[in-house]
């Protein structure tokens, strides 16, 4: 028995070496990552690929600017109409916040409060957007070297994107709201609701707000936005918009299904929090 | 430089290359839940070219540039590997089994391959939405069926196999 079983084992040698090579990497990985370290091995490999992704990510943005009249002119045309309205509208709400902001820093002046926390954004460009169905990531072309480190905040004009979750010197990784790992502290902007839960991705378009006790005055159309719980996103960023919500089984909370503020398709520029 | 190194060298040449386009366009040319998976696909038909060890190293760089561009940390980066090494040392084992040097038989491997590949993961790596995975991983096998025929193709001419099937 034991000489037939001897050349089987080593015919499969080199199989059973990767096999565990590949789990040593993963285990590997995790610990740097649990450690706050970067995994050597990721770095160098995102540093090789991650310059010609940008060029060529570049390159094919340049040639869809160019040629993209050419598929899109009648879907341009229409979003010409409504983005006509829809500045129209936005210069309304423009003068009306103008002059809230006005009597905001009047009243913040009375009170005496010092603004002493200002945040500047890092803008930085998408190299490369969900390249695997299964993870919803982003790579960014900003690094440790410009000051970001993990878990800082991405956003948009929007609202929010995610955090840094892996680095290079030059390159970040980004988890999406949308990622079926991800989560953030979310709470309802209206003034007289201010309920609370968890916003949750699940690789799908909508996120899902969890754990909102059964009395959360909570509605579709109800804007949501960070509610600064957990310590790693700030409060007031916004998460989207409500559209549907429901009671969950034995009705002791709610869950509600929410439309990302941001876009997560057409993400090519971000700022980062660092 | 001999025929075993050019192959080894064109099978990592076309899973960097694969990896960039992995990067760049993997989501810029989904269609609805379908995505392409350029990687796995690369990984299947090189080992069409190897045996069961010579796969296991194609699936291990496979994986390895998957997780590397993709998952997030604590979200199956080791079950992305593992899972690339068995499929690929699996077909590298078929070597004596069947016959390989065909379009016909990389279509079917790059298909069979990217489902076996994606099943492995969710057992390894359980996700939530069931129906989310299944939909996305069969966009996945369809998208990696057509382009089975220029992967195929790109690496037959990068490792030097002529019309006849033998490498030169």
């Amino acid at each position: 028995m034991r000489s037939e079983r001897t050349p089987v084992a080593r015919r499969f040698q080199a199989v059973l070496v990767f096999l565990i090579l590949g789990a040593l990497a993963g285990f590997w990985h995790n610990r740097s990552m649990a450690n706050g370290k970067p995994d050597v091995l990721a770095v160098i490999l995102r540093t090789v690929i991650a310059p010609p992704a940008r060029i060529l990510g570049g390159f094919s943005r340049w040639c869809s600017v160019q040629t993209g009249w050419l598929f899109h002119g009648r879907t341009l045309a229409r979003e010409n109409t409504e983005m006509h309205a829809r500045i129209a509208q936005l210069e309304g709400d423009n003068i009306r916040l103008h002059e809230a902001e006005i009597n905001y820093n009047r009243l913040r002046l009375d009170l005496g409060f010092i603004q002493s926390a200002h945040f500047r954004p890092l803008s930085a460009d998408v190299i490369w957007r969900r390249p695997d169905p299964k993870f919803d990531t982003i790579t960014l072309s900003r690094g440790s070297s410009d000051g970001i480190h993990v878990n800082s905040v991405v956003i948009t004009r929007n609202g929010l994107v995610g955090k840094v979750t892996e680095l290079t010197p030059t390159t970040c990784s980004v988890l999406m709201l949308t990622d079926q790992n991800s989560g953030a502290g979310a709470r309802v902007q209206r003034a007289d609701s201010r309920a609370t839960g968890v916003c949750k991705g699940d690789n799908s378009h909508l996120l899902t707000v969890l754990y909102l006790p059964n009395d959360a005055d909570i509605k579709i159309g109800d804007i949501l936005v960070t509610s600064g719980l957990g310590g790693i996103f700030p409060a007031g960023i916004a998460l989207g918009t409500v559209t549907e919500v429901k009671e969950d089984e034995g009705n002791l909370l709610k869950r509600a299904k929410v439309k990302p503020a941001v876009d997560f398709d057409k993400l090519e520029e971000v700022y980062i929090l660092p | 430089m001999n025929a075993e190194t050019r192959k080894y060298l064109g099978f990592s040449s076309a899973l960097f290359l694969a990896a960039i386009l992995q990067a760049v366009y993997a989501d810029a040319v989904r269609i609805k839940a379908a995505r392409p998976d350029f990687l796995s696909a690369t990984a299947v038909l090189c080992s069409l070219f190897c045996d069961a060890n010579g796969g296991a190293a194609v699936g291990f760089l496979a994986g390895l540039l998957t997780a590397v561009i993709a998952a997030p940390p604590h979200a199956g980066y080791g079950s992305l590997v593992v899972s690339r090494v068995l499929v690929c040392s699996v077909i590298g084992w078929l070597d004596d089994r069947m016959f390989r040097d065909n379009y016909l038989i990389a279509v079917l491997m790059a298909a069979c391959g990217t489902a076996s590949a994606g099943a492995l993961f969710f057992i390894f790596d359980p996700e939530i939405h069931f129906s989310h995975w299944a939909k996305s991983l069969a966009g996945t096998i369809l998208y990696n069926s057509f382009l089975a025929l220029p992967i195929y193709a790109l690496i037959r001419w990068l490792i030097g196999v002529n019309k006849k099937g033998r490498t030169s």
